[in-house]
């Protein structure tokens, strides 16, 4: 939790850049010993590490989804707990309860795993929508509300959650206003054959996860995470944001386009990213790369695209295609 | 192949637009300057077949070959209607306005053709026709009433005009990714598409009927009358302001001593003040252009307002969600102000050099030549044949640009990189980094010719 640097925040402007990707390689190196062939995964998350944003990651069993948050989890020194979502899980177990101590005869609070700096929220579409809609507040606002008394989480606070598209019997969707809240959402897919082929190397004899180190502290992360809000955005880059936003809402084929949280979450994620590339001003690609990670898991299509077989990411695509960047010519 | 086809409506669908309005216009002009007997009209129109050959031919060639290719056709054209245009003047007899109007029609005929090779084939350019051709069939069959002319056929080509707008709109926006004409039920959207052009047929048939000369004259009584309403009231308001307005004092002129004549006795003070007439005749005109302006725009925002309401109506959706659509005539009209604009700002630059303390004309600041050089890049670029689409961020025509001049693709990949951190980072470069750029510029500006790029290249993108 120690700060690396006293004067770490005084840093001028050009000189942030490289601090930032400097971590980001520092953070990107040890995962990848343990997640294999996944460096943009990697990437994504450390943009949302910085953005202080969650991350939702989608995909079938098997491909290293609660791996990659446990090695992210293990590569920074800070707090780390997991739930595993079921049907019977309570908002209690998720936020924590007062429970009566009969030696002092006092209720004494009792936190629950989200009062941690890095939650792993494992299959959270199992989760009743209740024990779902207690992880809100902690996700927008960083606190929790347990008996009226409300306390703030620690800091850094990231969710990382988990889900399985495929199996949906004894599931509950997420509704619009948690999808919201997560700043991106990833898919891994299947590593390559080579990738697949070292992943059994490695893991042959022991997993790589055991011997992971902390290579950022929570401190520095802090650290950090202020210095890439001081990334510059350009003017005419703020309107090509709030422009693609603006188009998803206008798409015949979207019932519900991105919000003004996604807007002000691409332009954080579009800094984060810009940084962690050794730059100190965000780039129109910046926003074209995040559109898709940032955005698709907003959007709700109409059943008339659905049935066309379209899908989000087609569509953010398209409209990427359509709306005009800013530059000459 | 689909993509094609819908390019070739949409294109079918304008030129035909064109004709429309082209030739009720020279109709127009023919009845009032040339007396009815101007020939080869649908020669005059012809023309613009040709030039869409040419314009088609012509496109994605070097610059050389192109101005060549257009250059040979157009001459070709041009010989031909200059001799018809002088043999009309040699034989006199009031052939002289029809010979004019022959050869400026040949003008605008091959114009409009050479446009539609040039320009995409997109729902934007048909409703920007449909715009356009309106306000001109409106303009032609107002101006006919008044000049008590009877355009023959005009139900058959308002008709026309509209087909030809429904069809060019619902195949041009049939074509694009996720439209009709590639979606499973095509046929059902064809079937439509027929119903709602025969509804079109049966609506403009129905129409020639109800609208008789005597409806159609009672109608523009209505409007004279209400005309002749507010001109009466605006003298009447004029006549009042003049009334409450002090009147001019005129001082009284002393006679000059020893009852000598003064030079200025012949005439009187209003005489002096007098404008001389060519100043008049300008005015006239002037006056006359603005209000002719004037005229045009409000139809021109009458034919958008209900473009835009259609547009409203058939996606169900509010004013706020309503996409804005350019059409082409807007596009065109803004990309001839802006080059107009350039080519002042050129001459002005150029004028500077001569100024004292001038010197050579230059952005004033870093940026600003950065960006400069930036923009000059895109027009060579444009003229060598890959050219930057809208959407495209200036690192992804990079890698079009390498593709196509990778001899020069560090050269590129530096004023771009300088570009970005100009335009983006909104930093001010040192005079070093604009002399880099400058060097970079001119070694692009010398490079040869196109060669394929290799995949050691590509690799280095």
């Amino acid at each position: 939790m120690d700060r690396t640097d006293p004067h770490l925040l005084d840093t001028p402007g050009p000189a942030i850049a490289p601090i930032i990707r400097e971590a980001a390689g520092r953070f990107r190196a040890n995962v990848s010993t343990a997640v294999i062939g996944r460096p943009r995964a990697i990437d994504l998350i450390f943009v949302a590490l910085l953005c202080e944003g969650h991350v939702l990651i989608e995909d079938v069993p098997g491909v290293g989804k609660t791996l990659l948050a446990r090695a992210t989890a293990r590569s920074l020194a800070c707090s780390y707990k997991r739930i595993q979502c079921t049907p019977d899980l309570l908002p209690s177990d998720v936020v924590g309860i007062h429970v009566f101590n009969q030696k002092t005869s006092e209720f004494e609070f009792r936190p629950g795993p989200v009062l941690a700096n890095i939650v792993l929220v494992d299959e959270i579409n199992r989760a009743m929508p209740r024990t779902q809609s207690s992880l809100l507040e902690c996700m927008q606002e960083r606190q929790v509300t347990v008996d009226w008394n409300t306390m703030s989480l620690p800091r850094p606070f990231m969710i990382m959650a988990t889900q399985n598209p495929i199996e949906l019997e004894g599931t509950f969707p997420l509704p619009e206003a948690q999808l919201d809240r997560f700043l991106l959402k990833l898919r891994l897919g299947y590593p390559s054959r080579e990738d697949e082929a070292t992943v059994l190397a490695r893991y042959r004899q022991e997993s790589p996860l055991e011997t992971l180190v902390s290579v950022l502290a929570a401190g520095e992360l802090r650290d950090i995470q202020k210095l890439t809000r001081r990334v510059h955005v350009s003017g005419p880059l703020r309107d090509y944001i709030v422009a693609v936003a603006r188009a998803t809402r206008r798409h015949p084929d979207i019932r519900l386009g991105a919000s003004t949280r996604s807007a002000l979450g691409l332009q954080a994620a579009c800094q984060a990213m810009a940084a962690c590339r050794g730059r100190d001003f965000v780039l129109p690609d910046d926003v074209k790369e995040l559109a898709d990670p940032v955005l698709s898991h907003r959007l709700i299509l109409t059943t008339d695209a659905r049935l066309k077989g379209r899908s989000e990411e087609q569509l953010i695509q398209e409209l990427l295609e359509s709306v005009p960047v800013p530059a000459e010519g | 192949m689909i993509a094609r086809m819908a390019a070739a409506a949409g294109i079918l669908a304008a030129a035909g637009m064109e004709a429309c309005w082209l030739g009720s216009v020279l109709w127009l002009l023919d009845q009032r300057a040339g007396g009815g007997m101007l020939p080869l009209l649908s020669w005059t129109l012809a023309g613009a077949i040709p030039a869409y050959a040419l314009g088609r031919a012509a496109r994605g060639r070097p610059p050389r070959q192109r101005l060549t290719l257009l250059a040979s056709g157009g001459g070709l054209w041009a010989a031909a209607w200059v001799t018809a245009v002088l043999s009309g003047l040699m034989r006199g007899g009031g052939r002289e306005a029809t010979a004019w109007i022959v050869a400026a029609a040949a003008a605008v005929a091959w114009g409009a053709g050479t446009r539609l090779a040039l320009v995409p084939a997109s729902t934007a350019l048909v409703l920007g026709e449909f715009q356009f051709g309106l306000i001109a069939l409106v303009a032609v069959f107002f101006s006919a009433a008044q000049w008590a002319f009877s355009p023959p056929g005009a139900g058959l080509l308002v008709a026309s005009f509209f087909l030809f707008f429904l069809c060019g709109a619902a195949f041009t926006h049939g074509g694009t990714p996720g439209g009709w004409l590639k979606s499973a039920s095509r046929r059902q959207w064809l079937a439509i598409l027929f119903g709602h052009a025969l509804l079109v047929l049966a609506a403009g048939a129905l129409l020639v009927q109800a609208i008789t000369p005597g409806l159609l004259q009672a109608f523009l009584s209505l409007l004279e009358r209400l005309w002749a309403l507010m001109v009466g009231l605006l003298a009447a308001a004029l006549a009042w302001l003049a009334r409450i307005l002090p009147q001019p004092e005129i001082a009284t002129r002393i006679p000059a001593p020893g009852g000598m004549a003064t030079p200025s006795e012949g005439g009187s003070l209003p005489d002096l003040l007098r404008l001389p007439d060519y100043i008049r005749t300008i005015a006239q005109v002037l006056v006359g252009g603005f209000w002719a302006g004037l005229f045009l725009v409000a139809l021109w925002r009458l034919a958008s307002q209900v473009a835009a309401w259609l547009r409203q109506q058939l996606g169900s959706g509010t004013e706020e969600t309503l996409e804005s659509m350019p059409g082409a005539l807007r596009d065109d009209l803004r990309r001839l102000f802006k080059r107009l604009w350039e080519w002042i700002g050129a001459r002005i630059g150029f004028l500077r050099r001569f100024l004292p303390g001038g010197g050579p004309a230059g952005p004033a600041s870093g940026a600003a030549a950065v960006r400069q050089r930036y923009r000059e890049l895109l027009k060579w670029a444009a003229r060598r044949g890959p050219r930057r689409r809208p959407a495209h961020t200036p690192r992804e025509f990079l890698t079009d640009l390498c593709e196509r001049f990778p001899l020069v693709c560090n050269e590129l990949r530096c004023i771009t990189e300088h570009y970005e951190r100009v335009r983006y980072g909104e930093i001010d470069p040192g005079s070093e980094t604009v002399s880099e750029v400058e060097r970079c510029w001119g070694r692009v500006r010398l490079s040869p010719g196109r060669k394929k790029a290799g995949p050691a290249d590509r690799k280095q993108l």
